[in-house]
């Protein structure tokens, strides 16, 4: 009896949860599909999250109004290029800090875990004088490379190439593989997983960026998504519809990524915060 | 093929270790030689300073008369089979075969011969296209020798290969192994901690301790002759029973007493401080009057099936030659045939031959009995 | 384990291939991480004025002390520090009972965890649009008519963004739906890792669910805790998108924050010092929060 209520508890809290944290995703994508009109008119009640009548209207508008694809194309591009130099690089700093004997590693080794600590955001602004000054700005390279080396992928990498067996390595090396041909014959098959945590971490944090390319980005044309829902935000007239499609739009491939891949996230997430 | 020579090798570890101490060796071409000693004896590290993949200190080695200390493991010519295994779990059986060739960027057509070559002689055929994780702890072994048979290295590591197999399978591998490398006449450094292991597979036997050689020779010679009261309690289950010669009578020569027994002490190059019986010296004094005898009481009577084993109040000062210097050890223990049946509690007298004695200088070292 | 004596077989190219596969990363963390945040320092006690042909002095802490004496740079650490007192321990608590109620298997677990976290990988600048949408103002704004409903009818339709009293809470409101999965899968994975004896040990003792959750959960939980409370305190003092998007710092600087001030000053070339000086300050208060975090870890691990 107390058994039935409690679990009863427990689900309708979990139902009213999952409702609140639901709704602001429905009003997104259902409102994307309403009429300018009933928007504003329907968010007060359930009709929010029901449309009357279906239009694409908005998403006609979005295309004609900005150039969509080409901030899709900035994102995708940024992102893109941002993981794939940031597993090579810091999986190779990783696996030099983890094995092998040289003379700058506790240097090193020290630097990533003093500015593991350090938020971009103390960064953010002393370096947009930096490369003001020397006029680097307002292009998809700025918005990169200063992201590459990252001290968290660099550790998440490190705790996992220090928990591998060393004898496979040592078998490599025995067999005939220099050090190299060690990382990326043996190590690298081996440590799938934590490629898989680093590019999902590293997307997961990266991805929704919008301090850096406001302060860094002039026009459109090096603009990533983010920022682009914000400038069309503001961009007159106010068309709160266009605005839903254009947002429906941006999230649309990452939600799918997501639950394609949510036990990747999960672990992901899982593992910056117990070894974080 | 090749001979491996070591010479004044020194290891210290950072963290203040000193795992190898001014050890040299020679390893004949073709040997099989046997590296024995309790954990932290430095047998690993030795095995691997030949593989490179650790750095002497000091010292040299040579294989194949040539000095290989500055080659990294991939340009020595060698092949290891580890605790472990070490097999890489995203390969398979083949690709783990083939994994050391092409690393030499053999022809694809060789590698693949040989891969097929090496898999037949160790009845791996079947197993080609798994992975390891598909197999059991015997084929796992069995992969690893075949990764490091298929490269014909001039010489062959093995690091405890049989540690992770069950006691049956051990039995069965270690024939094999012995077998293989009498068929292909490779130069072999094998570690072990296993005495058994040892005497059976090698030609020679290194015994290690902190660091240093205590006795290298052929397995039987270390048996009847140990160097030093190490040697003399590492080999052997239940250990030989050591304890201190006593001197009796002023001025008189020294006499070895145990219980009522009386030895006098044979001319030896020194005096002797420690005296030794393996516990098979032993004997049920009924069938030998002639003997010295010892009257104790079993206190402990382990039946084995082909002996039995008893285990008795020490009736002299007696010492564990393992332990710290001088540690008493309360008990000896004896060896006797399975009949007449014993019972705790009872006594029996012990007699010995005076011949079977062991001597050892204060030192610990042996010293050499008459006659011999 | 370097050494003179001591040459490990091939060390010279182990050594060369360390330094090489280090070096990328190496250059990225002290051209874009070490660099900046020395060059702030060293900046902040400094005149530099961008594109000014005034020679550059070094003046001390003025800096500093205009910041202190700036009444709206003292809004703004005032509001960070609200927003942490307010959001940490709520957000926490919320999270650990999320994931208290996720901890039992079930079909719909999965589900439920998906939901959860889905605002997780939503950017902040989209989900601040929305939520302007959410918090319009009149009776038909979504969260004026549920408030109306929650209240049988005694709430009074509110301008929430543009309300100096409810402008930093309705920010608050929405870091909390857009952060708090992040923290429940955090807290979610610490409570999976409290083997399932510890729970029937403590039951075959006598305790009950109060008792375990005290005395097994707490504990278990101490590591991904600690971790949630630094990342979320941290995230406190980093808030600038909803700030930026949301109500620009006001009304009247009841919204603005550190980094919203740092930003401001970025954009007003003149004022490198004062950008300088915020993000030092701002650094200063992250590593506060980070050590403190530290300390509590390791007294874990002493007691432990």
């Amino acid at each position: 009896m107390r058994r039935t209520l409690t679990t009863g508890l427990r689900h309708a809290a979990l139902l009213v949860s999952a409702a609140a944290f639901l709704a602001p995703v429905a009003f997104l994508v259902v409102g994307s599909f309403k009429p300018e009109g009933r928007i504003l008119a329907d968010a007060g009640s359930w009709r929010a999250f029901f449309p009357a009548h279906w239009t694409l209207d908005n998403y006609r508008d979005v295309f004609a109004r900005v150039d969509f694809v080409r901030f899709l194309l900035n994102s995708l591009l940024i992102n893109g290029a941002m993981v794939l130099s940031g597993l090579a690089v810091n999986s190779l700093a990783a696996y030099a800090l983890a094995r092998l004997r040289w003379a700058g590693r506790p240097f090193v080794l020290g630097l990533v875990l003093a500015t593991l600590v350090v938020p971009f955001e103390a960064i953010a602004v002393p370096l947009f004088y930096g490369l003001s000054a020397i006029g680097w700005r307002d292009d998809w390279s700025v918005q990169v490379v200063p992201f590459v080396a990252n001290p968290l992928s660099i550790w998440l990498f490190y705790v996992f190439f220090a928990g591998l067996p060393r004898e496979l390595e040592e078998a490599a090396r025995v067999d005939g593989a220099g050090v190299l041909r060690t990382f990326l014959t043996v190590v690298v098959p081996n440590a799938r997983a934590a490629f898989a945590t680093v590019a999902i971490v590293t997307l997961l944090f990266y991805w929704g960026m919008y301090l850096w390319p406001l302060l860094m980005t002039a026009g459109p044309h090096a603009r990533p998504l983010p920022l682009a829902i914000a400038t069309f935000y503001t961009l007159p007239p106010l068309r709160w519809g266009d605005i839903l499609a254009f947002g429906t739009l941006m999230v649309a491939p990452v939600l799918l990524l997501f639950i394609l891949f949510q036990r990747a996230f999960v672990r992901g997430v899982a593992a910056t915060g117990i070894k974080g | 093929m090749a001979s491996v020579e070591l010479e004044g090798l020194e290891l210290r570890y950072p963290n203040g270790v000193q795992a190898v101490r001014g050890l040299s060796l020679a390893v004949a071409d073709g040997e099989f030689l046997v590296l024995l000693g309790p954990s932290g004896c430095g047998k690993s590290t030795l095995l691997r300073l030949v593989a490179g993949l650790e750095a002497p200190d000091a010292g040299e080695i040579r294989i194949g008369g040539e000095r290989v200390n500055e080659r990294p493991p991939q340009r020595r010519d060698v092949a290891m089979v580890f605790q472990n295994y070490a097999l890489y779990p995203h390969m398979t059986v083949r690709a783990n075969l083939a994994f050391p060739l092409r690393m030499r960027r053999l022809p694809r057509a060789q590698i693949a011969r040989r891969v097929q070559d090496t898999a037949r002689a160790l009845g791996l055929e079947a197993l080609l296209d798994r992975r390891p994780g598909e197999l059991s702890g015997g084929q796992r072994q069995r992969v690893a020798m075949g990764r490091a048979l298929v490269r014909e290295p001039a010489v062959f590591l093995m690091d405890e290969p049989l540690s992770n197999l069950d006691a049956r399978l051990r039995l069965q591998v270690r024939g094999e192994i012995a077998e293989l490398q009498r068929r292909l006449g490779v130069t072999t450094l094998y570690v072990t901690h296993d005495q058994v292991e040892a005497m059976s597979l090698g030609q020679r036997v290194a015994v290690l301790r902190a660091g240093t050689i205590q006795q290298l020779g052929a397995p039987e010679r270390l048996y009847e002759r140990p160097a030093n009261l190490f040697v003399a309690a590492f080999l052997g289950t239940p250990p030989m029973n050591v304890f201190r010669v006593a001197l009796e009578g002023a001025g008189s020569a020294p006499v070895l007493r145990l219980g009522a027994a009386r030895v006098p002490v044979p001319a030896l190059a020194a005096a002797p401080a420690y005296a030794g019986l393996r516990p098979e010296a032993f004997r049920l004094a009924a069938r030998y009057p002639e003997l010295p005898a010892v009257e104790v009481r079993a206190a402990v009577v382990e039946r084995l099936g082909p002996e039995q084993v008893v285990w008795f109040d020490a009736p002299a000062a007696a010492v564990d030659p393992l332990a710290a210097a001088d540690t008493p050890a309360p008990r000896m223990a004896a060896r006797l045939p399975p009949a007449p049946a014993l019972a705790p509690g009872e006594s029996l007298d012990l007699a010995f031959e005076p011949a079977a004695v062991h001597w050892f200088d204060a030192g610990g070292r042996a010293l050499a009995r008459p006659g011999t | 384990m370097s050494g003179a004596a001591r040459r490990a077989p091939g060390a010279r190219r182990e050594a060369a291939a360390g330094l090489l596969f280090a070096l990328p990363a190496l250059l990225g963390l002290a051209l874009f991480v070490l660099g900046p945040f020395l060059f702030a320092v060293a900046v902040s006690f400094t005149d530099l004025h961008l594109g000014s042909p005034l020679p550059v002095h070094f003046v001390g802490l003025r800096a500093y002390r205009r910041l202190f004496e700036d009444p709206v740079f003292l809004r703004a650490l005032v509001n960070n520090a609200g927003f942490a007192l307010v959001v940490v321990p709520v957000q926490t608590a919320a999270a650990l009972a999320l994931a208290l109620l996720l901890d039992r298997p079930s079909r719909l677990r999965g589900l439920y965890r998906t939901l959860f976290f889905m605002p997780v990988v939503f950017p902040l600048s989209l989900v601040s649009v929305v939520w302007v949408l959410l918090y319009a103002p009149g009776p038909e704004g979504t969260v004026n008519a549920l408030m109306h409903w929650l209240s049988l009818g005694h709430w009074r339709a509110r301008d929430f963004l543009h309300d100096p009293a409810l402008a930093l809470p309705a920010l608050m409101l929405t870091s909390v739906w857009q952060g708090l999965g992040f923290q429940m899968i955090v807290l979610l994975a610490g409570l999976q890792e409290i083997p399932a004896e510890r729970y029937e040990a403590a039951r075959v003792d006598g305790a009950g669910a109060w008792a375990r959750f005290r005395h097994v959960t707490l504990p278990g939980l101490r590591n991904p805790l600690v971790f949630v409370v630094l990342i979320t305190s941290v995230l406190a003092f980093r808030l600038f998108d909803q700030v930026r998007i949301m109500t620009h710092g006001g009304p009247d600087y009841a919204t603005t924050t550190l980094i919203y001030e740092a930003v401001r000053a970025a954009f007003d070339r003149g004022n490198v010092a004062r950008g300088a000086a915020i993000s030092v300050v701002f650094f200063v208060v992250v590593l506060g929060v980070a050590l403190v975090q530290r300390r509590l870890v390791r007294e874990r691990r002493e007691l432990a």
